[in-house]
């Protein structure tokens, strides 16, 4: 039984939340969920029933092949029993299969109806949620907690049913059986229950301290291997390798704490067992000498009160994850009832876009103290190119942000022919515009369905062509399963310079209007640097383009140059009007294509 | 993943340090089998006593006796799982200590082959894997082999037709789980492979939002998603079924020897073979046989587990050291360092070329250079954390191999780019782990411009820092790391952009003022801001692993070459901030 004592250990919170609702609330809420599944989780329930209430028969029928068979020389009576015996244990065994497999049925599309909801939910957020919640917690809210939800409606209510029952079926048949008896075994009940929830109460804590020393020999390994240097150059090992023992001491020492108090419990309850047998043989005995009652009844007894002990400790495990479910219910919930981002108003099919994109006056700031944006104004004429540039942090991204409606600005508006972005419907509108972000993010699945972006819809011909327009379609027939290749880890089976061009052939497929593409700023060997060049004046063929740009060929290639400074546009112009200027622009180019790079 | 054949060496060599330990638990895995095979020979005593009418006073006696075995039973229960659980906590103790202590020792191509992440796991759920196996799966079987010959032995004094009915009924569950178990765990793998796969879905959604939202992509994603989900429910409930089988199975196994005592023993009462009292023994007998079944057949399918943990958790310490110690080691003294024709690289791409480099005592040496130039590896090979490739390091002449590394590492103080702070006090994180007078401290603090923040702490000196405490500023966590580099006054101070986060002005005029406390010592100063770099006598110019230039400040501006190069670029910048 040891191996119990280790606490899954939790993703760590943003903190232990508190419960707003009632137990009754949150069960109201996720009840729609388990619902559908309403009518296998009542089967599994009378498969429970029949499990329990035959497995009680077993002790019963062996008073009887004790009492009525065997005492008296029934040979045939016994036979008999047997039967009956090995038709209730079929039933057992048949009735708790059937639950199990049920309920593992019903718990797992419960379950997966809310995670699915959760994750359709997420997705409809506005970029402010993300920016907010780390990748890992939304996994885990998404993940862990509707985990503990299906605890709740497919273990818990389960393990309270079938213990309630239990005892109450044992207490029938003993009360029947022999009352005396009975109420020598029901003196001894109340003292482990108690027992049972001190031990919870003081272990509660325990498991707690025991998580955080993990997460503290976590961070002491991470720092360590961080600050490698540091404790080699100052010869620290020594010092670090007595840090690491005093945590484990120290969790050690909670280890054995949690393991003692859960042995105590474990023998008090063995105690409490040999006590009721004893107290039962001792009466019992002695009252079956004087034929008060049979040696099956003192069987059926000392079976029956080993049994007593394990559901009455169930019920009492049961309230802690009960506890722990409805923490996870109301961080779910949370979640849920986070506003989603706007539409703006019903589609209307793909837009049509005739002649520009403005932005006006546009003011922005991410957490309402420090503007990244002031007063940008900005007209795009269709079919322009242009090439937005400027230190980081000057305001770029955030330009393309706003253009993508990620965001709505504080002040000003973004037109596009004159409409404004809010009244547009969101999926219209990104339906024209293509969007290449600066780290290429390809996700598990093959090729094609990230060239397609999972759209079915799409011809796989159609993707085909646009990976040999930006010449990315050697590469990836270089795999013997071509364009059905899995990505592995985000694609690491091609070279960064491929995934690059992956990225456009993926924008080149939905032939968007406008394309806005956030440039990397790593560099890559010169000849896959051509490769990249080539692939984006492909991409950029008939089409009005914003280019976060960091690479000159790629500024030469546009229109117009717009410097973006310290959140306002500090200077507009082709490349060479500029230069001559000698402003920000000729400051920024020398810094990066002059000075410095040898 | 490749489980290494022996790699329970980890197991093997605790056990072999501790032989009293296992007589101990040996010992006390035979008398706990002792006691409570015991208790069903008494409950015999009792029964037959009731039918052949003894006096109360006989029967009570044999409870008593009854209640003084339960209750030896429920103590050695309790005590016998402790001591192996106690063992299993030292055993990961002991373990964790050992290969952490070894991955101190390690560098950067233990941290390139083994991502932090990973360590951590390791370190964590790979040993809660192979402690339990390490103590508790080892006599938990020897524990469940002790039930079965003993109790099979005396059911053989009981009742041989009984028992020879029985035990080939119950030994059969046992070989059952051998064979079954490897697929339980197959099932139980292809369900955790359905996990992650829904997990990762879901973390490229999250962390591609942008690129989801952008391509109108949500409805298609969380399609996906359904199917991931739709498998996920069919593995999940495959695994639920197979384990609702076994379960089936081990029921049926425990009922079927229920049975056979029912109907065989019975008939044997009744034949009067065998007295009411061993029927009622055979019984809990049958029953004592269920859970060693599990626990025997289960060693197998635990052993195999472990052993890839094992191996997973030796491979983290069989990673050989970055250097290694001389064998017989010189006490180093301080004087002329002197890196000679050093190339370095990694994997195959170097680093540094062909670069020579002097550093005198009470020089000034200041190294510039572009990002990527190759000036954290300068350091890398001048601490001796990595030896070069081609070339040579030396002090005074002597190749730095030959010296005791720590003492030869104890020369330099070091302010390295990144603070490198720790969850721990500033105290600690200045003095870390060195033996040192508070004024010394002090000293340190005052000199580093550290002091007034720390008296604005409410507990100063011994204010915590990181996760759980306070954060400091970028200029603040500089600060302290500079601290910590001059606390011992060090022959050879070295300053790899420690102050960045400060302002230009008060950087200078910091490293100014802590260079020329050097006095007859060395600095090394490296910096991003050329301004700093002319508190230097003479400067390296590094470019893509290269020495491109050398020579005083101002040789190098004269020269106008790449030095001049950089100096411009940082007005550029300067310019660029004012505009």
């Amino acid at each position: 039984m040891e191996a119990v004592f280790h606490p899954d250990y939790e993703v760590p919170e943003e903190a232990e939340v508190k419960l707003t609702g009632r137990a009754s609330d949150y069960v109201r809420r996720l009840w729609p969920f388990f619902r559908p599944h309403l009518k296998l989780i009542a089967a599994a329930g009378a498969m429970l029933v029949v499990s329990t209430v035959l497995g009680l028969a077993g002790p019963v029928l062996m008073k009887r092949a004790i009492d009525m068979n065997i005492a008296r020389g029934d040979l045939r009576g016994l036979g008999f029993t047997t039967l009956v015996w090995i038709l209730a244990q079929l039933g057992v065994v048949g009735a708790t299969y059937l639950q199990n497999v049920w309920l593992a049925i019903a718990g797992e599309r419960g379950a997966a109806g809310l995670k699915q909801r959760l994750f359709e939910h997420a997705l409809s957020l506005p970029m402010r949620f993300f920016d907010t919640n780390p990748v890992g917690r939304l996994v885990s809210r998404v993940e862990s907690d509707t985990e503990a939800l299906k605890m709740l409606f497919a273990g818990t209510s389960v393990v309270l049913l079938q213990s309630a029952l239990a005892i109450i079926g044992m207490s029938v048949v003993m009360v029947i059986a022999s009352w005396r008896l009975y109420l020598l075994v029901l003196v001894l009940l109340p003292p482990f229950v108690l027992a049972f929830r001190a031990f919870q109460r003081r272990v509660r804590p325990l498991y707690h301290d025991i998580r955080r020393n993990v997460a503290d020999l976590n961070s002491l390994v991470s720092e360590s291997l961080k600050g490698l240097p540091v404790i080699q150059v100052f010869g620290q090992e020594g010092w670090f390798a007595r840090r690491m023992d005093n945590l484990n001491r120290v969790k050690f020492g909670n280890e054995m704490r949690v393991m003692t108090l859960w042995y105590a419990v474990w023998v008090l309850v063995d105690f409490g067992e040999v006590i009721g047998i004893a107290l039962v043989l001792g009466f019992g005995s002695v009252w079956a000498v004087k034929g008060m009652l049979t040696i099956g009844t003192l069987f059926l007894f000392v079976a029956y009160v080993t049994r007593l002990f394990a559901p009455l400790r169930q019920i009492s495990d049961q309230i802690n994850v009960m506890q722990r479910a409805f923490a996870s219910a109301e961080r779910v919930f949370r979640m849920m009832d986070e506003e989603p981002e706007p539409d703006g108003g019903p589609s209307a099919g793909r837009l049509r876009f005739q002649r520009e994109i403005a932005l006006a006056g546009l003011g922005f700031s991410y957490d309402g103290e420090s503007r990244v944006l002031n007063n940008v104004n900005l007209v795009i004429r269709r079919g322009e190119k242009v090439a937005l540039v400027g230190e980081t942090g000057g305001g770029k991204t955030t330009i393309v942000s706003l253009l993508l409606r990620f965001y709505t600005a504080q002040t000003g508006t973004v037109l596009v022919d004159g409409r404004p972005l809010a009244g547009l419907n969101k999926h219209d509108l990104r339906s024209v515009i293509g969007f290449v972000p600066q780290d290429v993010m390809l996700f598990p699945g093959t090729v094609l369905d990230n060239l397609r972006m999972l759209d079915e819809s799409v011809p796989a011909e159609r993707v085909m062509a646009a990976a040999r327009r930006v010449r990315v379609h050697d590469a990836i027939m270089r795999f013997p399963e071509g364009y059905a290749t899995n990505l592995i880890e985000r694609g690491a089976n091609f070279s960064l310079g491929e995934r690059q061009l992956l990225a456009f052939a993926r924008a080149l497929v939905f032939d968007p209007d406008i394309l806005i593409l956030d440039e990397a700023t790593s560099s890559i060997d010169p000849q896959t640097e051509q490769l990249i060049q080539q692939g984006l004046e492909e991409l950029l063929k008939g089409r009005t383009a914003i280019i976060v740009a960091h690479r000159l060929a790629t500024i030469r290639m546009v229109d117009r140059v717009v410097v973006v400074h310290k959140g306002r546009i500090a200077e507009e112009g082709t490349h060479e009007e500029l230069l001559a200027r000698a402003g920000i622009y000729s400051r920024l180019y020398r810094l990066q294509y002059v000075a410095g790079n040898g | 993943m490749k489980a290494q054949r022996g790699s329970l060496g980890l197991v093997y060599s605790f056990w072999r340090q501790r032989p009293w330990w296992i007589a101990g638990l040996v010992v006390g895995t035979l008398a706990a089998t002792a006691i409570s095979l015991a208790f069903p020979l008494v409950l015999r005593l009792i029964i037959d006593g009731i039918r052949q009418g003894v006096t109360p006073a006989v029967l009570v006696r044999h409870v008593l006796i009854l209640a003084g075995f339960g209750l030896l039973r429920s103590v050695s229960e309790g005590v016998l799982p402790w001591n192996r659980g106690r063992i299993n906590e030292l055993f990961q103790w002991k373990v964790r200590n050992e290969t952490f202590r070894h991955i101190l020792g390690s560098g950067h191509s233990f941290a390139m082959r083994f991502p932090t992440g990973d360590v951590m796991e390791r370190l964590d759920h790979d040993l809660t894997e192979l402690m339990w196996f390490a103590c508790s799966g080892i006599f938990r079987f020897f524990a469940a082999a002790c039930t079965v010959v003993f109790a099979a032995a005396i059911m053989l004094r009981m009742n041989v037709l009984l028992t020879a009915v029985l035990i080939p009924a119950l030994g059969f569950g046992a070989l059952a789980w051998v064979r079954l178990g490897p697929s339980v765990v197959r099932r139980f793998v292809s369900w955790r492979e359905k996990i992650s796969e829904a997990n990762n879905q879901l973390e490229a959604a999250f962390s591609g939002i942008r690129l989801v939202k952008s391509y109108s992509m949500e409805s298609r994603m969380a399609e996906r998603f359904r199917q991931t989900l739709a498998d996920r429910i069919r593995e999940s409930v495959e695994t639920s079924r197979i384990q609702a089988r076994l379960q089936v199975f081990y029921m049926g196994i425990a009922e079927l020897g229920i049975l056979l005592v029912l109907w065989v023993g019975g008939t044997l009462v009744v034949k009067q073979r065998l007295t009411l009292g061993q029927f009622v023994a055979f019984n809990a007998y049958a029953l004592m046989f269920i859970g060693p079944m599990f626990d025997l057949g289960n060693l197998s399918v635990q052993g195999k587990r472990a052993q890839a943990a094992a191996g997973r958790i030796s491979e983290l310490s069989a990673h050989p050291p970055e250097v290694t110690p001389p064998a017989r080691p010189i006490q180093p003294e301080p004087g002329v360092l002197r890196l000679e024709r050093v190339t370095f690289g990694y994997g195959g791409r170097p680093v540094l070329k062909d670069v020579t480099m002097e550093f005198a005592a009470g020089r000034r040496v200041g190294i510039a250079g572009t990002v990527g130039a190759g000036k954290s590896t300068v350091f890398r090979l001048l601490f001796r954390l990595a030896d070069p490739q081609a070339g040579k390091l030396t002090l005074n002449g002597l190749d730095v191999r030959s010296f005791d590394l720590a003492a030869y590492r104890r020369l330099f103080g070091y302010a390295p780019q990144e603070p490198m702070l720790f969850s721990d006090t500033i105290r600690n994180n200045i003095a870390v782990g060195r033996e040192v007078e508070p004024a010394r401290l002090q000293r340190a603090v005052v000199a580093a411009q550290l002091d007034r923040e720390v008296a604005g702490f409410d507990k100063g000196l011994d204010e915590l820092l990181g996760e759980r405490g306070t954060r400091l500023s970028g200029g603040q966590k500089g600060r302290v790391a500079i601290a910590r580099a001059i606390l011992e006054g060090p022959p050879v101070l070295v300053f790899d952009d420690a102050t960045a986060a400060l302002d230009a002005e008060t950087e200078r005029e910091l490293v100014a003022t802590l260079v020329a406390q050097q006095g007859e010592r060395t600095a090394i100063v490296v910096s991003h801001r050329l301004a700093v770099l002319s508190v230097c006598d003479y400067i390296y110019c590094l470019d893509q692993g290269e020495v491109k230039e050398e020579g005083s400040p101002r040789e190098l501006l004269e020269r106008r070459g790449l030095y001049w190069r950089l100096y411009q670029r940082q007005l550029l910048e300067q310019e660029l901030e004012t505009l």
